[in-house]
């Protein structure tokens, strides 16, 4: 994944290569941090099922991203400042 | 799956968790709903377009299998209220059935705002 950043003050673009497989295993972890978090760091308006069902959420739209191939996921362009998320 | 658990197993053994936080970790994997991600999206995606002053300025991509299971996802949390009438599930339907092009359209003052499938 590939997160391209231009801004105006800027002469050159930054970029930022994320291997997949990272975000594959910060989303793992996730789950596992949670399980051990004192829930008071948590919010308060969401209970332990709603929060796991959250992160499930987020596992499974990422898992349906991988599958899709590469594209550009986003593709800001606003007031000389560009910003791209390119899944490849 | 099987990876957690042996991670965990092995956090176990390490002496990194105890054996009480290894079942709450290993009862946290097991009760992950199987999500069933099908390919019923047949290569469609959904494009969300933002203009400013006729220049595009916001594009979204988006392959329409993830769009349905953040819409099935998001139910969840979403009271039947705030839908105001709109039938989300016909809506999905309908774009499984070959419903393509623009779907929304939105025009205010100097913003405009398409979802089109394709």
């Amino acid at each position: 994944m590939l997160c391209i950043i231009k801004v105006p003050e800027l002469r050159r673009r930054i970029i930022l290569p994320i291997p997949l497989f990272l975000v594959d295993e910060i989303l793992d972890i996730g789950s596992v941090v949670f399980s051990l978090i004192n829930r008071k760091y948590l919010p308060r308006e969401l209970n332990d099922k709603q929060i796991q069902g959250i992160l499930n959420a987020v596992r499974a739209a990422w898992r349906e991203i991988r599958r899709a191939g590469s594209f550009t996921l986003v593709d800001v362009n606003s007031g000389g400042a560009q910003v791209s998320i390119k899944v490849v | 799956m099987e990876n957690e658990k042996l991670q965990i197993l092995k956090m176990v053994q390490e002496g990194k968790i105890t054996p009480e936080e290894a079942a709450r970790l290993l009862q946290a994997v097991d009760s992950k709903p199987a999500v069933t991600t099908t390919s019923s999206g047949n290569g469609k995606w959904i494009r969300i377009r933002v203009q400013e002053h006729g220049r595009q300025i916001v594009n979204v991509n988006l392959p329409l299998s993830l769009v349905e299971v953040a819409i099935s996802m998001g139910l969840k949390f979403v009271p039947e209220e705030e839908l105001r009438g709109v039938d989300v599930n016909a809506l999905m339907e309908a774009i499984r059935q070959g419903v393509t092009g623009k779907i929304v359209e939105i025009d205010a003052d100097e913003h405009k705002v398409e979802i089109i499938v394709e």
